[in-house]
């Protein structure tokens, strides 16, 4: 399969610092990738380095075969939806929720370009996937974090992505959200076969359709492959007993309280 | 009631609500810009560039309103840069630059040995004793900026509402933001010498600043604000004129009346503080 992210031996360094160390991640068309570690590995600073947001110290990151560069971040940013961990927005910025997701579809338009019945049967489909009908008309600032974390996702979206790069999703979620929001992603992913880069630090977010995953630590990635073949490496990340049991040919992990089943 | 409608006889009073339409159009855009992107202090140093620029001029013995102009001009185009490259926020580049020309400017004014009052008379502008080029100029200023704004209106409106999603979803930010910083530099920089350096103030942050309350859109806002702005403006003329006050007062004082009833009005009262 053709790869969509192709990273080779990228560094970041930040006053000197190595925020990322030699990481080469290599991610096909149609995977759904989870990468784990704890705070501070350096998990967003690589999702910003492949939306060319911050420039790399060392290496590349190709992505469809092409490399982030100065000269095509904004091609290669129209086909990538990015759902960052944290926005900060003017809780009372003169905007509804249906104007935000449109933000996707107006990203793809040239300066010409016309506002079509299309854009809007995308954004209402959209919404729909995501069960947030109900809330177009309601002014940004005045939705609750889940909700809010929504309509990011929904703005994701509405660019039709050919990647989906998921910083921490289910952060900040009470637990119902947290699985509601697992839950569209998983069916966006059976729907869509996105490429999926799906950040987390707890591993019992992992959704079902995640094979592989990349375990990134103080700045290096020290496994990436098959979940199931990592399972003896997970006790590294977080310097914390792991506790993994098989029982009835079914995986159990329990990370500190966290629980786990593979 | 031929009482109430000489006011319009005289020309003077004619071209100065003529300007205050197109006064209040362009600041009530630039305006809604300025307080979506909380950079009041644009405000402050650009009119500082220009008192400086000016001072500057007559000590050069060069017309004050064209050094005043390109050290406008100047300041607006380098507040992008100084903000996006060193990575400060807007407001602490624009306090920066504002300190430097504020410097600059009693540099100057210690070098200029007599008639320093005519440098002061400079900074009020007046809105009562504008010319009819003036008026055209910005007139076509006015046009301008409805045609950037109809033809840009959705990109600008992503800038406005967060500079981390402009960047993460493709949009050209920095040449964007740059230029609707550059806008507000013009059009502040002309209104110093239309309603001055102080009153500008009232037009680029007190009416935007009531329509932000009661908005539910961007466009609602450039709407609300540049009303508010023609009617403040208007009725700030009519009264000067007919109580015999400054036209530059009562135009403030009508944004500040304005204010005053948006935010009570405003359905977005927020969480009342304990
Ligand atoms: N703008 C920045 N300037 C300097 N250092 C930074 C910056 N952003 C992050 N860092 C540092 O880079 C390292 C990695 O940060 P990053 O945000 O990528 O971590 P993360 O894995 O996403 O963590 P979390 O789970 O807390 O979100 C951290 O040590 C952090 O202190
Ligand atoms: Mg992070």
């Amino acid at each position: 399969m053709p790869s969509a992210i192709e990273i080779k031996g990228l560094t970041f360094n930040y006053n000197k610092k190595n925020l990322l160390k030699n990481i080469n991640l290599n991610i096909n068309e149609g995977e759904f990738y989870s990468i784990i570690g704890p705070n501070g590995a350096g998990k967003t600073t690589l999702l910003r380095l492949i939306l060319g947001l911050i420039k790399v110290s060392k290496g590349t990151i190709k992505v469809f075969g092409q490399e982030v560069n100065k000269n095509n971040i904004f091609k290669i940013r129209r086909v990538i939806g990015y759902v960052p961990q944290y926005v900060s927005i003017d809780k009372k910025f003169p905007t509804t929720v249906k104007e935000v997701i449109s933000i996707g579809r107006i990203s793809l338009k040239n300066t010409f370009e016309r506002w079509m019945k299309e854009d809007e049967n995308i954004i209402n489909y959209v919404m729909k996937m995501l069960n947030i009908e109900n809330l177009s008309t309601r002014l940004i600032g005045e939705l609750s974090g889940g909700e809010l974390q929504k309509v990011l996702i929904a703005l994701s979206l509405s660019k039709k992505p050919k990647i989906l790069l998921l910083d921490e999703p289910t952060s900040n979620l009470d637990p119902k959200s947290q699985n509601e929001i697992l839950d569209i992603i998983e069916s966006i992913y059976s729907v869509k076969n996105i490429t999926t880069i799906f950040v987390t630090h707890l591993l019992s977010h992992i959704p079902l359709s995640c094979r592989k995953i990349a375990l990134l630590k103080e700045a290096e990635i020290f496994y990436d492959g098959f979940i199931e073949d990592s399972i003896g490496l997970l006790p590294k990340l977080y310097d914390y007993p792991v506790d993994i049991n098989i029982i009835k040919g079914k995986i159990h992990i329990h990370v500190g309280k966290e629980k786990i089943h593979l | 009631m031929t009482n109430i409608l000489d006011i319009f006889k005289y020309e003077f009073i004619l071209r100065a609500i003529i300007s205050s339409i197109f006064c209040g159009i362009c600041c009530g855009i630039i305006g809604s810009w300025i307080v979506l992107l909380n950079i009041p202090f644009i405000g402050i140093a650009i009119s500082h560039a220009a008192f400086a620029g000016s001072i500057l001029g007559i000590l050069l013995g060069i017309n004050p309103l064209f050094t005043a102009a390109i050290f406008c001009l100047l300041t607006s185009f380098i507040i992008g840069p100084l903000t996006l490259k060193i990575n400060l926020s807007p407001n602490l580049s624009m306090s920066i630059i504002f300190s430097v020309f504020l410097g600059l400017a009693f540099i100057f004014l210690s070098l200029i040995k007599n008639n320093k009052s005519e440098v002061f008379n400079f900074f009020w502008g007046n809105i009562l004793t504008l010319s009819w080029e003036m008026v055209w100029i910005m007139f076509i200023l006015t046009i301008i900026l409805i045609l950037f704004v109809i033809v840009y209106n959705r990109k600008i409106f992503i800038i406005l509402f967060s500079n981390e999603i402009a960047q993460s979803v493709g949009i050209k930010y920095k040449a964007m933001f740059y230029f609707i910083l550059g806008l507000c530099g013009i059009v502040v920089t002309l209104n110093l010498n239309t309603i001055g350096g102080l009153l500008i103030f009232s037009l680029i942050v007190t009416t935007p600043l009531s329509a932000y309350q009661l908005a539910r859109s961007v466009r609602e806002m450039y709407f609300l604000s540049s009303m508010f702005g023609i009617i403040s403006c208007v009725l700030g003329l009519v009264v000067s004129y007919y109580l015999n006050l400054p036209s530059g007062s009562t135009i403030v004082l009508f944004s500040i009346f304005i204010l005053v009833i948006c935010r009570l009005l405003s359905f977005k009262q927020g969480e009342k503080v304990l």
